[in-house]
Parts: C-alpha cells; sequence; structure tokens
C-alpha cells in the first residue's frame, strides 16, 4: 500500500511537477471537450493545421521579449490568422477546406523554422526550443503560464457552453441554421478562433505534433461509447484527464517523454473503447438472436 | 382577404451571367401543397434560396403572408435534401425536434418548458414521439425527413419547403410521409415540395409549378401534368417520368 501511495504522491513533492499535473487535468478536460466539435464537423486537419501554423507566431513573440508567455501572446493571434485565412479561402477561392490548410500550414511552420534558422546565425537570442515546441514539455510550465492556460481554457469553456445549440445547429444542418436567422457563417469563425486557442494551449503539454492526440483521440473514444453530444462531451473529459494524469505518471516513473506518453495513452483508451463497443454489440447481438 | 403564404413576384436571378431563374410568379393559399417539378438545374433549389432569404433575387419579390422575408423569419422552414445534413452527430430524434427552437430560446438561454411542449407537439405531429430516444444513426431515410419535418414545426414554421424529400426513402416510409404531409396540409400548413416523383405530386399535391428556369404551367397536377407539356418542360430528349395516377393509392388515402 505504501508503495502505492508513494508511487501516486511521489511527484507531488516537486513544484514543477505539481504544475505539470494541472495543466494536464486542464489541457485534458479543454482539447476533448473541443474535440467533441472537432471530430463530429470533420476539423481534425484543420486543428494539426492550425498547429503547425503558429511557429511563427511564437518565434516573433520569444524574439522581442515575451518569453515566459509566447505561446499565447504569439500563438493565439497567429492561429486566429490562420484559421480565418483559411476560412476566406474557402469561401472565395472556392477551395476545399483541407486544401486550404494545406496551401497554408505548411508555408507558415516552414516560415517559423527559417526565422529560427536566421535569427541564430545572426545572433538573435531565441528563447523558443523546437522540441519544446514540437513534442510539448508540460514538466517546464512556469507558474505564469499554468494561470494563463486555466484563464483560456475557463474562457474557451465557457463559450462552448453558451454557444453549444448554435453550433449544434449550424454543424447539423448550416443552410437551416441559416434559415432561422442564425450567422452560421461567423459561428464557424467563433468555432475556428476557439479551436486556435484550445490549439495553442494544448501546445505546452503535448506539442504541435501531438496536439492532435489530445484533440481528436479522447473525442473520437467518447463517440464510440455514447449516445448524446453532451454524453460524448463528459467522457471524452474524462478521457482526456485520464490520459494526461496517467501519461503524466507513466512519464514520471519510467523517465520517459511526456507529450508522447500522453498521446500513447489517449490511443490505448481509443483503442479499448472500440473494442469495448464492439464487444457490447456482439452482447447485444447474442441476446437478440 | 388575408394575404397569400407565398406570393412571388416575378423573380430574376442571374449569376455569373446565366440566367437561372426568369421572372418566377406563382402565389400558394394556406392549407395547401405545391409541388415544384423540373428537371436538374431547372432553378428548384434556386427558388427555394430565394424564398428563404439564403440567396438574393436580381429583381422580383417574394411576400410571405403579405409581409416581407425579413419580417417573417421563423415562419418559413427548409428541409433540405438528406445528404446535406449532418447525420453523423451523436444526437437523438429529440435532440433534433429542439433544434428548431434554438432561435426561439435565443443567445446564451436554455429550453423553457414551452419549448419541450412544442418539440413535444411536432414529434407527436410526425409520428416519430415513440423514437424521440433513437439515435440519429439507427434511423432510416423516410425517418429522418419525417424528423426534420418536425424540426421545422417546432420551429413554429406554417410554411414548409421541402426539397427532393422522397429521394432515397423506400416505398413504405413515402407513405408515411405522405400521411404526415396531408396532415399538416389539413392542419393549415403550407407546404411547397420539389421531387422527380411525378406520380406521388399528381396526386397529393393540390397544385403543381412546371418550372426550368421560367415557369412553364402552374395550376391542378391533372391540368398541367399531362405527357405533352412533361415532354416540353423536360425537353424532347430529356428523361420524361411517367404519370401513374394509382401510384400509392392503394397504400393511403387519397383526400382530394
Amino acid at each position: 500500500m505504501d508503495t502505492i501511495t508513494e508511487a501516486l504522491a511521489g511527484p507531488f513533492q516537486y513544484a514543477f511537477m505539481v504544475r505539470a499535473f494541472i495543466v494536464a487535468a486542464i489541457v485534458g478536460v479543454m482539447c476533448p471537450v473541443a474535440g467533441v466539435y472537432v471530430v463530429t464537423r470533420g476539423l481534425g486537419f484543420m486543428s494539426d493545421g492550425l498547429a503547425h501554423s503558429v511557429l511563427p507566431g511564437i518565434v516573433i513573440a520569444g524574439i522581442f521579449g515575451a518569453v515566459s508567455i509566447s505561446v499565447f501572446v504569439g500563438g493565439i493571434p497567429m492561429a486566429i490568422v490562420m484559421a480565418l485565412l483559411s476560412g476566406y479561402l474557402i469561401k472565395r477561392a472556392g477551395v476545399g477546406e483541407d486544401v486550404s490548410v494545406g496551401i497554408l500550414f505548411a508555408p507558415l511552420f516552414a516560415a517559423g523554422v527559417i526565422m529560427i534558422s536566421v535569427a541564430s546565425s545572426l545572433g538573435v537570442l531565441v528563447p523558443v526550443s523546437l522540441d519544446d515546441l514540437l513534442l510539448g514539455n508540460v514538466l517546464g510550465v512556469s507558474w505564469t503560464e499554468m494561470y494563463v492556460t486555466l484563464g483560456v481554457a475557463g474562457a474557451v469553456l465557457l463559450i462552448l457552453y453558451g454557444l453549444h445549440k448554435e453550433l449544434v445547429f449550424s454543424n447539423f444542418d448550416p443552410t437551416g441554421a441559416s434559415v432561422v436567422g442564425l450567422p452560421t457563417e461567423k459561428l464557424e469563425y467563433v468555432l475556428l478562433a476557439l479551436l486556435s486557442m484550445v490549439v495553442v494551449v494544448a501546445l505546452q503539454a503535448v506539442g504541435i505534433i501531438l496536439v492532435i492526440s489530445l484533440l481528436i483521440t479522447p473525442a473520437a473514444a467518447a463517440l464510440q461509447l455514447t449516445r448524446s453530444f453532451t454524453g460524448a462531451m463528459a467522457a471524452a473529459a474524462f478521457i482526456g484527464v485520464a490520459s494526461g494524469i496517467s501519461g503524466l505518471y507513466l512519464s514520471y516513473h519510467f523517465n520517459l517523454p511526456s507529450g508522447p506518453v500522453m498521446a500513447l495513452v489517449a490511443f490505448s483508451l481509443f483503442v479499448l473503447s472500440v473494442v469495448w463497443k464492439q464487444k457490447g454489440a456482439g452482447i447485444l447481438q447474442r441476446q437478440t438472436s | 382577404m388575408p394575404a397569400p403564404p407565398i406570393d412571388a413576384v416575378e423573380i430574376t436571378v442571374e449569376l455569373g451571367g446565366t440566367l437561372i431563374l426568369d421572372q418566377v410568379c406563382f402565389t400558394t393559399g394556406p392549407g395547401s401543397i405545391m409541388g415544384v417539378v423540373g428537371p436538374n438545374g431547372a432553378g428548384k433549389s434556386t427558388l427555394f434560396n430565394v424564398i428563404t432569404s439564403l440567396m438574393p433575387a436580381t429583381s422580383g419579390r417574394v411576400l410571405i403572408h403579405g409581409k416581407s422575408i425579413s419580417e417573417t423569419r421563423g415562419l418559413v422552414a427548409y428541409v433540405q435534401q438528406q445528404e446535406r445534413i449532418n447525420w453523423r452527430l451523436p444526437m437523438n430524434v429529440w435532440d433534433v425536434a429542439m433544434l428548431g427552437r434554438v432561435r426561439r430560446i435565443g443567445w446564451f438561454r436554455r429550453p423553457r418548458p414551452e419549448d419541450r411542449e412544442a418539440a413535444e407537439s411536432a414529434l407527436r405531429q410526425v409520428g416519430m414521439w415513440e423514437r424521440r430516444k433513437s439515435l440519429l444513426g439507427e434511423l432510416s431515410g423516410g425517418q429522418r425527413q419525417r424528423v426534420s419535418v418536425a424540426r421545422a414545426l417546432a420551429q413554429g414554421a406554417d410554411i414548409l419547403l421541402l426539397d427532393e424529400p422522397f429521394r432515397g426513402v423506400d416505398i413504405t416510409s413515402q407513405v408515411d410521409l405522405v400521411s404526415v404531409l396531408m396532415e399538416l396540409r389539413r392542419a393549415g400548413h403550407t407546404i411547397v415540395m420539389s421531387s422527380h416523383n411525378i406520380n406521388l405530386l399528381a396526386n397529393y399535391c393540390d397544385e403543381c409549378l412546371c418550372l426550368n428556369c421560367r415557369v412553364y404551367d402552374c395550376g391542378p397536377p391533372q391540368q398541367v401534368l399531362t405527357p405533352e407539356s412533361l415532354t416540353v418542360l423536360y425537353g424532347p430528349t430529356g428523361a420524361v417520368p411517367s404519370i401513374d395516377h394509382s401510384h400509392l393509392e392503394e397504400h393511403i388515402g387519397h383526400d382530394h
């Protein structure tokens, strides 16, 4: 028993681990809840594109001194610009959503990498680690970053709660929603802006490459198991927090990188949800036959 | 004398130099079903888009109960083709009916008892109350159409525009849907529906609008849906649907 208690309480002797657990829990709730909208609306690739496209914004914010919160100061506006540009391309240039994301995110990510390279060769201090941005470094989160994470997550969840029925309507039947007078185009932009904030906040925990795992995987797992939107959100949040917390424990005890472990735990839970659903369907079939 | 539910006056729509609708005029009566017939690309969906103000007309106007569309928003509901609706959402029948109340509930507010009553009444009208807990993915094409109609009724609409409501719907579900539409007509709703199923339109519509950019004819189906007029409408080389006036009559009471 003592060993279990020690294993569970052990990480909390370090302040950085306490912050990491808090951020993992916040991100574990926020990403999957937003993820249910993402999965049902088919915005997975858009989310991935947003995560990649924020790099130049973060680098610029870092160079100009916003070191401790450069992810937020540079990342959120950059992601919103990317989301709006993408929406504009879809509406005005008539290209598909995946094409518009593909057109925009690669050059923006490339620009970020080149900016880091050029700044380094010019001797300009770039207080941004590309490795941390790509794979996340939840263990390095400061108190300031934690509070900003909490604030942004609170705002995102509050707005999603307030606009839930309108967002669902415009997702279900955009034309029908427009006919009754809902501003579906503006709602789409609001959702993309919120998604931008979610993606940027999650970068600290799992990084650019793995952010999609916390956004999509818990939501997809929850959708296997539940029969309602709100049920899916609750289940997704539970799976997200479980992925984040257990990922951190595994990372701590086995000395593994935290972001990738969280992503793998989320994937394992998704596989379990699929097996669970199929097993349930098999039991039902046996009962009815 | 009350103004007609829909009064379309010389609607013209031109897109990129192409004439989509050319001075289209028609009126509907209260408690009636109007069928819109025409080949693909005839402008049927464009006409619905103009009536619902999704698309502005280049010229002409539409009056709903004698008022502009913006003044009567909510009275007109658009039941789209099924493939344009996201049926993958984790929602049940009840949730969809409640979507019809979204505008009345208002921003940042939760449903009130009267919203639940309206949703229940709408689901009972279309015969889907018993299936209210069914997921959308568990419904047949016809049941999905009835749920869409329920959403329109919960919205408080008295004019329903249905775009190809029988597409992909099996014969039994067509009968159920027609029964629902007949009941709604009796209750005073005005229904305008486009369909390539000429037999259904011929048997159950009060009037048919023959459209192919312009109005070729408008009147009772017995008068306007003749083989000759359909040949003119669909063109000499077009696939002209045949008319069988006995269609479905064995399944459903015909109350013309």
